[in-house]
């Protein structure tokens, strides 16, 4: 596979996805590793490194596959394909439509596609989350709560759970 | 108009960590709350129109803001400024990571890394779920999706339309 040619992999995506960023990154994954571009452990990282930084998480994870397979430019190449449909798809419902959110029939179309995205979003969740024991799940409930009940801001939490993981496997490796 | 628009969607891009959804509540502080460039019936509208278009949430977000006060131009640099912020992160964070894993094994650090994102996809998807599983007609949907979703072990593209496509005929159902 071409690596220039990988942009009109992340054009289909972008134009065809509903449901925002978290519904495009397990597509993402699966064409790429389909393709024999980036092995899953490899693919985790990457993603986890884009979710470290702010912005939209489908962007920076075209960044990122960029980065990883042909430096700087690539990566911006990737991002321009994930940016150009939806930018003219935008431009032309904004210029065209007033008040369709209104339409019944779309609010229910939009209520389908929020459970698909919960089901896509559990599914992601797991083949994350697959591997842990029990010491990560109890980070990973920490986090959760900090977030639920303090309402710390998702970097901080990000931060905290990130480098207490690494003290506490740090430690206990030796 | 397109300067301050560059800098709103630069300050959110910033601030915007964990995706679209956790997102879209920086999005109504900063353009409902704070600068007062659109009311809350028009947000959700917003809301609404970024959802049932391909495409991250926040580009679409941030496109359609553009365009609606500084038409196409108002557009690009909107969106440009969502993910610029992102990026530079990234390059910077690569950067760090590359000169560091000269020195050290970072797989202790990536994994690490990779249970603080779990805690943020965890997050999203509580958000998703709450918000949309409730009823009976979203559970039927939800437990049809994740039976073919546990058959499939893949997410296809199409699943989300699917889903969108299932909320429209079980409104006629039930």
């Amino acid at each position: 596979m071409n690596k220039y040619k990988l942009f009109f992999t992340f054009l289909k995506i972008s134009a065809l996805t509903l449901g925002g960023g978290y519904a495009m990154v397990p597509i993402i994954e699966r064409e790429i590793i389909k393709k024999n571009i980036i092995e899953k452990d490899d693919f985790i990282i990457l993603f986890s490194k884009a979710q470290s930084a702010p912005g939209p998480i489908a962007i920076n994870t075209a960044f990122m596959v960029g980065m990883k397979i042909g430096g700087i430019f690539l990566g911006l190449y990737y991002v321009l394909a994930v940016f150009i449909p939806p930018f003219f798809i935008i431009s032309l419902i904004a210029t065209l439509i007033k008040r369709y959110a209104d339409l019944i029939y779309i609010q229910y179309f939009l209520e389908g596609i929020r459970v698909g995205l919960s089901v896509i979003l559990i599914n992601f969740l797991f083949s994350l989350i697959k591997n842990f024991k029990y010491i990560e799940f109890i980070f990973l409930l920490i986090g959760f709560l900090l977030i639920y009940f303090f309402k710390f801001y998702s970097i901080y939490t990000l931060l905290i759970i990130t480098f207490s993981y690494l003290i506490v496997t740090i430690k206990k490796g030796k | 108009m397109i300067i301050k628009l560059f800098l709103i969607f630069f300050k959110i891009g910033f601030f915007s960590y964990g995706g679209g959804w956790s997102a879209l509540a920086i999005i109504k502080d900063e353009l409902v709350n704070v600068y007062k460039l659109i009311s809350i019936n028009e947000f959700l509208d917003m809301v609404s129109i970024a959802e049932i278009t391909p495409g991250p949430i926040a580009i679409n977000m941030a496109t359609y803001t553009g365009i609606k006060f500084a038409s196409f131009l108002g557009g690009f640099f909107a969106t440009f400024g969502l993910i610029l912020p992102g990026i530079l992160i990234l390059i910077s964070l690569e950067t760090l990571l590359n000169f560091l894993s000269k020195k050290y094994n970072l797989m202790k650090f990536y994994k690490s890394l990779k249970v603080g994102v779990s805690v943020l996809v965890l997050f999203a998807t509580y958000l998703i779920f709450s918000s949309s599983v409730g009823d009976l007609k979203s559970i039927i949907i939800f437990i049809l999706l994740l039976i073919l979703i546990l058959f499939k072990k893949e997410t296809h593209p199409l699943i989300i339309v699917f889903s969108g496509g299932l909320g429209l005929l079980l409104i006629k159902m039930i």
